[in-house]
């Protein structure tokens, strides 16, 4: 008897293990999934090393377990994913092959497209818009007019010469290049957006009408962003 | 074609010492152009050749880390950059400025080499403009080639380090994604930038928080910036108690939080910080002879620099006429 109640356990554990697979399905299809996934042993190395640890209750190794009890979608729909600061500390020191820091990247990118994660980055739509027109995903304009003040007034003084400082070193003031991009090479960049799932995922977020709304409350005045914008539509 | 090998965690790696294709990057030329003109200052200054593409487009590793690009996007945004980098006649290295773009594009290299569908899937697309990826190009990041060409930059050298005390800061995305190819030192304890400072004759500073993540966050550093100031706070007095004369960093991101920090958050921490930060292009253009403003850009910095190169410049091993 005692035989056939450990087989029954067995079999148990495995139909268990097949219900997790099932619903790590998501995870373990993404190319990036790392190696060790499913070997996490609860060693809190990760924990240990995280940055993000010590300032929230930011736990990957809570996270990692909630994940093989199969509570995927309780994950996405909450605050934790977005708190890593994706420094990759845990993934270069855990034991087991595994990389906590991505699997929480490819959590955030399910999470954007059920929706629930949308709010989380307002910015998006302003570094998508940037990639798309400009071929770079960060230039002076976007720094100056959103994120300057945070540092302080010399830095905000700094920036009012910035375009000089830039013209000197023979710089384009409001593009990141000395010269602009070839024509032929953004149509090329536009194509390759507009085939993979770049516009998809950019209409994501116009179509929830969070991006936009966000935006404007967080970052004030983007005046040379509506106008483009409205344009390209 | 001339090479070297550097020591990485287990063995050594093959570092080209020419040909190289400048893999520019979105946040250094926006931030930091000063580091790019240092760089081909410290190319030209070495004879080496090298290609500056404008047709090359952001890596879009920062879009990527903050969560706002498909990887399958990003895979094939590379596919047309390494394209580029192929077509190039001998100039088939390419050489990233920041380890973000160093550690996004060799991910997705390791991605498309890995899946052959996938390679194909991203050739069908860049097809349609006549572009191909192979799978020839090679990836580096600037400091292993400075430090590769460490005994000619030597010989070079204006000035000399002698008796300056520099704190050095590796970007986590050069030391961590790709752990085992770090070149000298190893992910626990990264030392290439040490290295470069030794090299001239400078002191590389130990410190408790070396290692620890400058808390850009991509996205932290956007929205979320009490993560970014309380990380940095723990950062800079860890730094501060070592008696710097130099941050010396590898990375845009770092270098954007640990110079434009410094003055805001004096109130917070209850103690000036006033650590002058170069990147490691500066600091070895800066040695080589190079002009503060007009080549290594320091008006771009938050912190004065100028005191730190005073000391340089009281340190001339040779009489060169400054160049431009």
């Amino acid at each position: 008897m005692a035989e056939i109640k450990l087989l029954e356990e067995k079999v148990g554990s495995i139909r268990k293990k097949e219900t997790m697979l099932e619903s790590l399905k998501e995870i373990l299809d993404d190319p990036r999934c790392p190696d060790g996934f499913l070997e996490c042993m609860q060693c809190a190395t990760c924990v240990a090393s995280c940055p993000a640890a010590r300032i929230y209750e930011f736990n990957p190794r809570e996270m990692m377990r909630q994940l093989y009890e199969g509570n995927l979608e309780e994950l996405l729909k909450g605050d934790r994913i977005w708190e890593c600061g994706q420094c990759y500390t845990c993934m270069s020191r855990c034991p087991r092959g595994n990389n906590p820091g991505g699997v929480i990247m490819i959590l955030r990118y399910l999470s954007c497209w059920r929706g629930h994660g949308l709010k989380k980055i307002p910015y998006a739509t302003v570094l998508m818009w940037n990639l798309y027109t400009k071929g770079y995903s960060l230039s002076p304009d976007v720094f100056w007019d959103g994120f300057i003040d945070e540092f302080g007034e010399t830095a905000v003084n700094m920036w009012k010469n910035m375009k000089e400082i830039r013209k000197e070193l023979g710089y384009l003031p409001d593009d990141a290049r000395m010269e602009p991009i070839p024509e032929e090479s953004m149509k090329e960049l536009r194509a390759i957006l507009d085939e993979t799932l770049y516009r998809k995922y950019w209409d994501n977020f116009e179509k929830n009408g969070v991006a936009m709304k966000d935006l404007l409350d967080h970052l004030g005045s983007f005046d040379y962003y509506k106008p483009a914008w409205k344009e390209e539509k | 074609m001339k090479q070297t090998r550097v020591p990485i965690l287990h063995g050594d790696k093959e570092i080209p010492l020419d040909n190289y294709y400048f893999f520019r990057s979105c946040i250094m030329s926006t931030l930091f152009p000063g580091v790019d003109c240092s760089l081909r200052f410290i190319f030209e200054k070495l004879g080496c050749s090298y290609t500056e593409d404008p047709k090359q487009t952001c890596c879009s590793g920062f879009n990527y880390h903050a969560d706002i690009i498909p990887w399958e996007t990003n895979v094939t945004i590379q596919a047309r950059n390494f394209s580029l980098i192929e077509n190039e006649e001998k100039n088939k290295n390419a050489i990233c400025v920041c380890p973000t773009s160093y550690g996004n594009i060799k991910e997705c290299q390791e991605h498309l080499d890995h899946y052959p569908e996938e390679k194909e899937k991203a050739n069908k697309i860049i097809a349609k403009f006549g572009k191909e990826y192979k799978g020839e190009a090679k990836i580096y990041h600037a400091t292993e080639v400075i430090y590769a060409h460490r005994e000619k930059l030597k010989k070079l050298a204006t000035y000399s380090l002698d008796g300056l005390k520099v704190a050095t800061h590796h970007g986590c995305h050069y030391t961590k994604i790709f752990y085992s190819d770090v070149a000298t030192g190893d992910w626990e304890y990264p030392i290439v930038l040490d290295k470069i400072v030794e090299n001239f004759g400078g002191e590389g500073l130990d410190y408790n928080e070396k290692t620890l993540c400058c808390g850009m966050g991509f996205r932290h550093t956007l929205i979320n910036r009490d993560y970014t100031r309380t990380v940095m706070l723990r950062k800079l007095k860890s730094m501060k108690a070592t008696k710097p004369d130099l941050l010396l960093v590898q990375c845009p991101g770092c270098s954007l939080n640990l110079d434009y920090y410094q003055k805001p958050l004096t109130k917070l921490a209850g103690e000036e910080f006033n650590i002058p930060v170069l990147n490691y292009a500066q600091l070895t253009a800066l040695v080589l002879g190079a002009d503060p403003v007009k080549v290594v850009g320091i008006k771009t910095h938050n912190v004065d620099v100028m005191p730190f190169i005073e000391k340089v410049q009281k340190n001339k091993v040779k009489e060169v006429a400054q160049v431009g």
